[in-house]
């Protein structure tokens, strides 16, 4: 099957949210209590409950002037994830669509994922012991549909297709915008499955990496460590068992009794 | 006259208990967090009632290995621990356990090689005590990614280095294992491998 990627055109977005909504409706999760914090984020950032939202961002963007910014957050289904690599019980997996789905029936909460993430995506709920995040809608891709926020996007700045269809789609768009927009997600951690085309340089978008990897750490544990966990108690009991052989057992010898003994 | 039926006390009671604390709770970590780590292992986390189980028997677990760490400490770091003045030489020569050396230097209570595994119990223990708690209790950011990184490296050398334990404890060493179990080995055992120890008459007090 060919990967599925969701393409997120800011220079499209309104900021209306109806992304952020269709998401908690079609996942059936809860909605909280605005808070007004000076500025239009709400909720403040993702969560347990809220697994895609609307990232708002005042900037000084310099021979532009003040802009607003508008930024589709959610899973980005990485090509090299690092939540899949560190999942301990194998509840992260990509899936036949190369998007990364997540069985909260199998998370044990050890909460590796979350400091594994570059994108700082899955979020861990105490209260449940579990980790969610953004699945792009699997129930939905496996009956032909797509995510619920691309279904509800109103002016077309979110869409999601075949990888090929939507990656030409964006560089055309790109083009378009003639230095208007900037692509992102192509060039690090092997490709994401969500795609930005952003009206601004990355850098002014708060939250977002600019240079995005598997973090080392996973990579010295998972890569080296992990295999070495079991190779180095292997050497040793190896050495331990041509140490019997060859050299034999330490043995207290009968005649160095009297000897010492004496001593 | 000495006879071979001579026994001298070793460890006392509470030294081998301490010993067997410590040692069942590091194994019980073993099996439940490589029942994580390799997915392969998975299947021992039928045990522990899957999974979730499997990580919270881990984790109160470790808690446990925080007093058996601090009571190992408590009992040998008394028995010449920190006098290193032949120990180079000692390592130099393998001990005489890997090829056949005329003179060894003596050993107090416990080898420089024993020393050497005391310290790294200690020293790896509170590695994973401390890291073991920063994943389990902070919220996992990125420098946490670390944790995990530097608790796999534990793994490796706690591993490593019990297996030779285990090994140079039982039938690489014959009668060593009697110490952790009866407490008491043969004098002239005793006198092979603890010489400086059984000079000081330190064995004779314990012996009572």
């Amino acid at each position: 099957m060919a990967r599925k990627i969701k393409l997120f055109d800011a220079t499209k977005c309104t900021g209306c949210r109806a992304c952020q909504l269709a998401c908690k409706q079609w996942n059936n999760l809860p909605a909280k209590q605005t808070e007004n914090r000076g500025s239009y984020q709400n909720p403040e950032k993702l969560s347990p409950t809220t697994w895609a939202l609307i990232r708002f961002d005042e900037v000084d963007s310099g021979v532009n002037g003040v802009k607003w910014l508008f930024r589709h957050e959610a899973c980005m289904h990485c090509t090299d994830a690092a939540c899949v690599k560190v999942c301990s019980t194998g509840a992260l997996y990509k899936t036949e669509y190369g998007t990364v789905a997540l069985d909260s029936g199998k998370c044990n909460g050890c909460k590796e994922c979350v400091s594994a993430c570059p994108f700082g995506i899955p979020q861990y709920d105490p209260s449940t012991q579990k980790v969610y995040k953004c699945d792009m809608c699997l129930s939905r891709l496996d009956n032909g549909l797509e995510p619920a926020c691309v279904k509800a996007c109103p002016t077309g700045a979110l869409r999601f297709g075949d990888e090929d269809e939507i990656m030409s789609a964006a560089r055309e768009r790109v083009a378009e915008l003639d230095g208007g927009g900037y692509l992102y997600g192509d060039k690090f951690v092997g490709g994401t499955g969500m795609l930005y085309i952003l009206q601004e340089k990355p850098t002014l978008y708060s939250h977002l990496p600019t240079a995005p990897s598997v973090p080392t750490s996973v990579i010295v544990w998972k890569d080296w460590l992990k295999p070495l966990s079991l190779i180095a108690p292997g050497g040793v009991l190896a050495a331990a068992f041509l140490h019997y052989l060859i050299k034999g057992p330490k043995v207290v010898e009968e005649s160095s009794l009297d000897k010492k003994g004496d001593a | 006259m000495i006879t071979s039926e001579e026994k001298v006390r070793v460890f006392t009671v509470y030294e081998r208990v301490v010993h067997w604390y410590l040692a069942l709770t590091v194994f019980l970590l073993l099996i439940t967090g490589l029942g994580m780590m390799y997915h392969s292992f998975h299947f021992v986390s039928i045990l522990f009632g899957g999974m979730t189980g499997i990580k919270n028997v881990h984790n109160y677990t470790g808690i446990a290995l925080i007093p058996a760490i601090l009571m190992v400490a408590g009992v040998w770091w008394r028995e010449g621990l920190f006098d290193f003045s032949t120990d180079i030489e000692w390592f130099k020569k393998a001990g005489g356990y890997l090829w056949s050396v005329d003179d060894v230097p003596k050993s107090g209570k416990f080898n420089p090689g024993q020393k050497l595994y005391f310290f790294v119990i200690i020293s790896f223990g509170a590695l994973m005590a401390a890291t073991g708690i920063s994943m389990w209790w902070l919220p996992g950011r990125s420098p946490i990614g670390w944790m995990y990184t530097l608790h796999a490296f534990g793994v490796v050398v706690i591993l490593s280095f019990m297996l030779i334990h285990i090994y140079l404890g039982t039938i690489g060493v014959p009668g060593s294992k009697d110490i952790v179990f009866s407490g008491y080995v043969q004098r002239r055992w005793c006198l092979h491998h603890c010489p400086k120890w059984m000079q000081r008459g330190a064995a004779g007090k314990a012996g009572k």
